[in-house]
């Protein structure tokens, strides 16, 4: 089954860019505008992964990752217009798990996003179907 | 002890602490005259260093003829006490009998203060000498002048202080602010180009054509932001020229919905408008404001019908642009004009706080006036009062 990705951002064309790009890659997209819809959302639909804007209207970015910490493990990239060190520690310590800071190229983001996937998944209940060495990896669900 | 004097120093403390400097020092003299006697009382204050003392308080005290204080009077001595920094006394040559006028009794006091320096003259026609026990009251007396001053410069400093961190928080602000305006048309312009420059995917046409169509939207975005702010830097400075022509407004700000409509299909902006004549105005800077005043509506006020109204008043033009948004809160609209201010809580929003200052700024530079009324029932509504006729004498500060 395709993995599943929410992405909040309060910029639509931050949404279009993700969505168009992630759909390339085979996962199913769904969004939100703010942090509240993101909760809403989520709760009702759970994704595989969670792609989160820090600055956003109603609950930003830190806040919402916060609350989804409360009931869900599921892997967070915070997108972030800060650079700065303090942004980065406090979105790591709100229980992110990875982020990227605006402007990004996509090349970079999908890269991400397959690595932040990859890392997750030994810790499905299903085993383990892919093998990997060095640069060989062999994914048997592909 | 001489409760008398006691009394007098007393009350002389009690006048200080007042935020009226020269009321305070009226006070003071008040207090002063009943135990000393004299007809002159001047202070001069050299507020920066080297700058020469002036004069900016004399009053007469006068024992009959001599009505106005004469600042003249204390010069030469005034430049004494400065030079030497202590008490100087200068009692007249030769007494005369004819004329008290002719012979004064001069003592000059320093006031040291801080950043300035200052001389209390106190000036006493005929007679007699100053004595002992009058210098050392004369002494308080300058020492409490002395505080007024240090406190009236420690009030104009702190004023000047609140300005400077004000503008200082607002620029800080001003940066946060362009990081992010910049930062989003670059993010999308970054975004939808690496898109495009994937070598593992072939968009489609349509794809294409929309990717490229928001790099290209946004490309002007940043274009407008970066002429916003060279607009903003230049008005500052008033370096920005003003092409005066006779021009319709009517048809102007026609012509600029209809280009708006094309760029934002949904809006709604009504524009009504009574016969007016030509007025002299810079077009282009004119459409400027206009235009940003309707962005403004459509940013603060989306989904609001947008009404532009034109009120023909002999001998200027009236410009309303309303909104039925949820309006501004009062504190905030004495700020809206002024170059950086943003209303808080609107992150979301895109803006850089320069919009209303430049708006401001070229309708001053029309003679004109710029105001805004709004109330979370009523909308916003900004006025615009633009004259018809441009003085003859066209030219900025």
């Amino acid at each position: 089954m395709a993995k599943s990705i929410l992405v909040v951002d309060d910029e639509p064309r931050y949404l279009r860019l993700l969505e168009a790009n992630l759909q390339t890659e085979g996962f199913e997209v769904v969004t939100a505008s703010d942090g509240e819809e993101a909760i809403e959302k989520f709760t009702f639909n759970p994704t595989d992964l969670i792609m989160l804007d820090v600055m956003m209207p109603k609950l930003d970015g830190f806040s919402t990752c916060q609350r989804i910490r409360q009931f869900s493990s599921v892997p967070i990239i915070m997108l972030t217009a800060k650079g700065e060190e303090q942004d980065r520690v406090k979105g790591l310590d709100m229980g992110a798990d990875d982020y990227l800071v605006k402007p990004f190229s996509i090349g970079e983001l999908l890269a991400r996003v397959r690595a932040v996937l990859r890392r997750v998944q030994p810790m499905d209940n299903t085993p383990t179907r892919v093998f990997s060495h060095g640069d060989l990896r062999i994914d048997q669900a592909r | 002890m001489d409760t008398k004097i006691l009394e007098v120093i007393s009350y002389m403390i009690d006048s200080v602490a007042q935020d009226n400097w020269k009321t305070a020092i009226d006070d003071l003299v008040r207090s002063l005259r009943k135990i000393f006697v004299l007809d002159n009382l001047v202070i001069y204050l050299s507020e920066k260093k080297g700058s020469p003392p002036e004069a900016i308080y004399a009053r007469s005290l006068g024992r009959g003829r001599q009505a106005e204080a004469d600042a003249a009077w204390g010069e030469n001595i005034t430049n004494q006490v400065l030079a030497t920094g202590k008490i100087v006394q200068s009692n007249p040559q030769m007494t005369t009998d004819n004329d008290r006028v002719l012979s004064p009794y001069v003592l000059g006091l320093p006031l040291n203060m801080l950043e300035a320096r200052g001389v209390l003259v106190l000036i006493r026609f005929g007679g007699p000498e100053f004595s002992p026990e009058q210098l050392y009251l004369a002494k308080i007396f300058a020492a409490n002048v002395t505080h007024i001053f240090e406190r009236r410069i420690f009030r104009e400093n702190l004023v000047q202080f609140e300005s400077v961190k004000l503008q200082t928080q607002l620029q800080e602000d001003f940066i946060a602010t362009i990081s992010h305006d910049f930062n989003t048309p670059l993010g999308f312009i970054k975004g939808y180009t690496t898109s495009l420059l994937r070598s593992d995917i072939t968009w489609d046409k349509e794809t294409t054509q929309e990717f490229l169509t928001i790099i290209d939207e946004e490309t002007d975005q940043l274009i407008n932001l970066i002429g916003q702010m060279l607009d903003s830097a230049r008005l500052k400075n008033g370096k920005l020229p003003m092409d005066f022509q006779p021009i319709r407004i009517d048809i102007m700000i026609r012509d600029l919905i209809t280009r708006l409509f094309s760029r934002k299909k949904e809006a709604v902006i009504d524009l009504t408008s009574e016969k007016i004549p030509p007025i002299q105005a810079d077009s282009n800077r004119l459409v400027q404001v206009f235009e940003n005043l309707i962005d403004n509506a459509n940013k603060y006020a989306p989904g609001s019908a947008i009404t532009v109204s034109i009120y023909n008043r002999i001998d200027h033009i009236l410009v309303d642009v309303a909104d039925k948004g949820p309006g501004i809160p009062g504190e905030h609209i004495p700020y809206l004009f002024e170059r950086f201010y943003r209303v808080p809580g609107q992150s979301e929003k895109r803006g850089t706080g320069l919009g209303l200052f430049i708006c401001k700024e070229i309708v001053d530079a029309h003679h004109g006036n710029i105001s805004v009324e709004s109330s979370s029932e009523q909308g916003t509504i900004f006025h615009i009062k633009l004259p018809v006729h441009q003085p003859t004498v066209i030219g900025r500060k």
